[in-house]
């Protein structure tokens, strides 16, 4: 994880609440697991950078359209970044092993 | 200056994923997504001129990183009072359905900067596809909240500088 200027982003707090995201998904028999990393953006603004790992090669769309509403909706309710100062993201990486 | 241009770019980008997904496809697919709802936005803003002329030159004014940033602030000036449930308040329901539009604008410009620019790794299907849902689900939204005092709010604040986040 980079270094990020003091006071800019309370990291511990980040942590926790993706730790709850991350819970949320914990049982869902397509997600093999969600990674997370903070960097900066395309404008350099500091982010919280999802990676949602699948565990289908080839996901069929319906799983794939109801995970990125349950993944963007979890991000508003549960990491609520924007309070925190950090745009959030989400990609998603098929089939295991992939996205390390 | 008004046209189906935003309706035409998210089929565009439902109709490039239904190609064999190739790097050229699914790029393209992500990027046109995103400018979807760009012009969904500079569109729904201009209509509140009159004049052809002034919707045309108000139209270059729209900037993508200050789009962004009053997103941004969107979300944190909504975010106490989003619902996920059932509720019957038209005003929690217009909050909510803005801070999705507000979320897929911050995201898919993200998207599409990655989809243009970043070729360090092939862009995955299953993210091509989630992204274009992304826009879509915006669209919904938008049109849920787009009459409600917040959406108008949202737009005027996307034309002049006064809400960025700092």
């Amino acid at each position: 994880m980079p270094i990020v200027a003091s006071g800019l982003v309370q990291q511990d707090e980040i942590r926790e609440r993706v730790k709850r995201f991350q819970e949320l998904f914990a049982n869902d028999p397509e997600v093999a697991r969600i990674d997370h990393r903070l960097a900066e953006d395309w404008s350099g603004d500091f982010s919280l950078f999802i990676d949602v790992v699948l565990n289908r090669k080839t996901p069929d769309a319906a799983t794939v359209m109801r995970l990125s509403e349950q993944i963007a909706a979890a991000l508003l309710r549960v990491v609520r970044s924007e309070e925190l100062g950090l745009h959030s993201y989400f990609n998603f990486v098929s089939g295991p092993g992939n996205g390390q | 200056m008004v046209s189906e241009l935003p309706e035409e770019l998210l089929e565009q980008a439902k109709f490039l994923l239904t190609l064999p997904p190739n790097q050229a496809n699914l790029r393209r697919a992500v990027s046109t997504a995103y400018y979807a709802l760009f012009h969904l936005l500079v569109r729904s803003t201009v209509l509140k001129w009159n004049e052809p002329l002034h919707q045309a030159r108000i139209a270059r004014i729209f900037e993508h990183e200050r789009m962004k940033k009053v997103s941004g602030a969107t979300i944190k000036s909504m975010g106490a009072e989003i619902d996920f449930g059932d509720s019957n308040s038209t005003d929690v329901v217009s909050r909510t359905e803005l801070t999705n539009v507000a979320q897929s604008f911050i995201i898919l410009q993200q998207a599409r900067h990655d989809a243009d620019y970043n070729l360090e790794k092939p862009l995955d299907p299953a993210d091509a596809m989630a992204q274009v849902n992304q826009a879509n689900s915006a669209f919904v939204s938008w049109e849920m909240t787009r009459n409600s005092e917040f959406a108008k709010e949202y737009l005027f604040s996307l034309l002049f500088k006064e809400k960025e986040r700092s």
